[in-house]
């Protein structure tokens, strides 16, 4: 236990040094859902919990959750070991480990069903990541600012904006990220996690009229082409450095862009500047060579493809989540004829899949269950989570057995002969 | 099924089946105003006419993504979306909101832009205020198409508000124009811009709203959910409740899925729990949509963004 405090204590510096303010509301927010999981196991001690829960970082540990899984149901004097433990070696172990955890869950252990505390998980790496790009990009801006104010360089403050706009996407990721972490109420069950996709579809969107600009400039620059100065030993020195920025930007908010649309926003956003970057330094390099500055804004026209065509998956995605869409990595014929195929289950209709936001997906139907197999309603609920979950990596399930369809009076299903029908993929 | 909700997007359907000529008469008048605006500011060089085309633009595509979401939902679920096409309107508005954004901001920089070059501003006030003020009247055409021609279809309604801002934005060119006119103040033209540019910014931000906490899938606002749950629990044979979540696919067309964990023994009646369930769901608390897991102990559960069952009654202590 002592050894165990002082692990907790430990963490508690550790939390302090390198988090923001909000860090602990974050936190916060979600232990409480965590706890709610014990709450709902009868016989245990909520009130103790409940206190507990607002005191130790609870639950947003996945190594806790490990051990609080196997202990469900037992002793409550060593679950606040349990946490402090867990929760320190979290902290302790760092990115890396966070890293390895979540492989680890997703590789089919018993865990799947903190897709809210992975998703809380993963929220965190993404937090950090941001919170680093941001510094990068926005100390990199103060300094060109400054330095052309100085120095009186158009040039330097031009691209001061560019990194203003990386910049701002970049903080309105974290700012989603921040309501995101905010807890669920009974007013709103999902809490504020979707604004993350409204940032990703927000910054993916932005990135096509930021593109949209460089076009009209770009012909403006054609239409008067006489009138192109171009620095190009000033425009190469501040490209190379901003380019230099923006590719250790680009590399620490890499890894979150595949799990989180929202720092798939803020990534692509960097990479346009990157490219943008990479733009100014190759027409910097020519106007030095062979005085042609038409190259500046034919590379220009370039790079605003380029834009469009990197974030056009992005767009569809985070349009997709909002439209209550079934992620695309879920084939949802195969799931329901897995389903189908347990033993017991006549057809399963009402489907329904969406994501709330990234990592936290949620399907919901109304199963057919044969009256032959009254009794064994928990073991085929086990069976049709482990499909949903294990197989086909959803993180909540809410499966509503039936003995007959004719009480069943929703009528928007998604029937079991149309999954049926669907033509091998 | 008499016991079930119907399914209120039928009732929308039916709605807007009223009001859907006259909303198509209000757009097909909406975007040939808009043209003559445009065509108004080139020829008189006015940025205000050409701001109130902006706003006449909110108004075009608010009433595009009605006409369009309206349609939308009755199109069938699909494996692919299986909530159907339902959230096309919420989407729409966003996407929207933003385009009026950019034109606010361009109205905005070219306003700056233009006061700050005042000495090169050649504007007719005389062909700005004629083509303002037949605006105006067209305006208001609009809006009585509009009015009459679908009460008490919502989404008429909204469209309604935004001919009434389209309205103050054709005030606004006419007293501009006349400030233009017989002033000799052609910096009234900008200034009045920026405001025009307020108004297209302000009618996006009900949208934006609107937006937000649809897609934060909040609990439908005739929800007590409290009261749901303290219900369920009520239910002999139930332990409690967790894993709760509400939220609306559109209007009317709410949804409702729990976890029930049951008392040993009476796993073997879900079908009369389900009943009783339905009955609590539908008839009492008017959610159309159900899934509820019955489970024999909440261990099984791994899910833990539960809201607890002791939060839920706790409410009733405040």
């Amino acid at each position: 236990m002592a050894e165990s405090q002082d692990r907790h204590n430990a963490h508690e510096g550790h939390d302090h040094d390198g988090h923001a303010g909000h860090d602990h509301d974050a936190h916060a927010g979600h232990d409480h859902g965590a706890h709610a999981d014990h709450d709902d196991h009868p016989g245990h001690d909520h009130g103790g919990h409940d206190d507990h829960d607002h005191d130790a970082h609870a639950g947003h540990d996945h190594g806790g959750h490990d051990d609080h899984d196997d202990h469900s149901g037992h002793d409550h004097g060593g679950y606040d070991d349990h946490d402090h433990d867990a929760h320190a070696g979290h902290d302790h172990g760092g990115h890396d480990d966070h890293d390895d955890h979540s492989g680890h869950d997703h590789g089919g252990h018993d865990h799947h069903g903190h897709a809210h505390d992975h998703a809380a998980e993963l929220r965190e790496a993404s937090r950090k990541s941001l919170i680093i790009a941001l510094v990068l990009i926005g100390g990199f801006m103060v300094a060109e600012i400054i330095g052309g104010i100085l120095s009186g360089s158009l040039a330097l403050l031009a691209d001061a904006g560019h990194m203003a706009t990386d910049a701002a996407s970049i903080a309105l990721a974290l700012l989603a990220v921040w309501i995101a972490a905010r807890p669920e109420s009974i007013e709103r069950t999902f809490g504020y996690q979707r604004t993350e996709v409204l940032a990703a579809a927000f910054n993916a969107l932005s990135l096509w009229v930021i593109a949209g600009w460089i076009v009209w400039e770009a012909i403006e620059r054609f239409s008067n082409h006489h009138e192109i100065h171009i620095e190009g030993g000033l425009m190469l020195s501040i490209g190379g450095i901003g380019l230099l920025v923006n590719i250790v930007a680009a590399f620490v908010l890499h890894s979150g862009s595949k799990h989180s649309l929202n720092v798939d926003g803020a990534f692509k956003h960097v990479m346009a500047d990157l490219m943008g970057s990479v733009g100014v330094v190759i027409s910097g390099v020519i106007v030095i060579l062979t005085d042609w500055v038409l190259i500046d804004p034919i590379l220009s026209v370039g790079i605003a493809v380029l834009i469009v065509v990197s974030s056009w998956r992005l767009v569809l995605k985070s349009l997709n989540v909002l439209l209550g869409g079934v992620p695309e990595h879920i084939d949802l014929y195969a799931l329901c004829a897995e389903i189908e195929d347990v033993p017991g289950v006549t057809l399963i209709h009402d489907v329904h899949v969406f994501t709330v936001t990234s990592n936290y997906e949620l399907m919901t139907a109304h199963v057919l269950v044969d009256p032959e197999f009254k009794g064994y309603e928990d073991e085929m609920q086990r069976q049709l989570r482990r499909i949903a979950t294990e197989g086909h990596g959803l993180n909540h399930v809410t499966f509503q057995l039936c003995h007959s369809a004719g009480e069943c009076t929703e009528d928007h299903h998604v029937g079991h002969l149309e999954a049926l029908a669907r033509p091998a993929r | 099924m008499a016991t079930a909700q119907p399914r209120t997007g039928d009732n929308n359907r039916a709605e807007g089946n009223a009001g859907r000529n006259s909303m198509f008469v209000a757009l097909m008048l909406t975007v040939a105003l808009m043209v003559y605006e445009i065509i108004g500011g080139w020829a008189s060089g006015s940025l205000a006419l050409l701001a109130a085309a902006g706003l006449l633009l909110a108004t075009g595509s608010a009433i595009t993504i009605s006409v369009f979401s309206a349609w939308a939902e009755s199109r069938p679920a699909s494996i692919e979306r299986t909530f159907g096409y339902h959230r096309v309107e919420v989407v729409g508005s966003m996407l929207g909101a933003l385009a009026l954004w950019l034109v606010a901001a361009w109205v905005l920089f070219e306003s700056i832009s233009r006061i700050q070059n005042r000495e090169e501003l050649e504007i007719s006030g005389g062909l700005m205020l004629i083509v303002g003020i037949i605006a105006a009247a067209a305006n208001i055409l609009a809006a009585l198409v509009l009015r009459f021609g679908s009460r008490g279809n919502r989404r008429a309604g909204e469209a309604f508000w935004h001919l009434v801002s389209d309205f103050l934005g054709s005030i606004a060119v006419v007293v501009a124009a006349v400030l233009v006119r017989y002033s000799d103040w052609p910096v009234a033209d900008p200034v009045f811009s920026i405001g025009i540019a307020a108004l297209i910014a302000a009618s996006s931000w009900r949208l934006i709203l609107k937006v937000f906490y649809a897609i934060m899938e909040g609990t439908p606002e005739h929800l007590d959910l409290y009261s749901l749950c303290a219900d369920i629990e009520e239910v002999p044979g139930v332990t409690l409740i967790h894993d709760v979540h509400a939220w609306s696919i559109s209007e009317g067309y709410h949804a409702f899925t729990a976890h029930v964990v049951l008392e040993p023994g009476y796993a073997a009646n879900t079908e009369d729990l389900l009943t009783e369930m339905r009955r609590i769901v539908y008839e009492k608390h008017h959610v159309s949509h159900l899934t509820v897991q019955f489970e024999e102990s909440a261990t099984q559960c791994l899910e833990n963004h539960h809201l607890g069952h002791l939060e839920a009654t706790s409410m009733f202590d405040l």
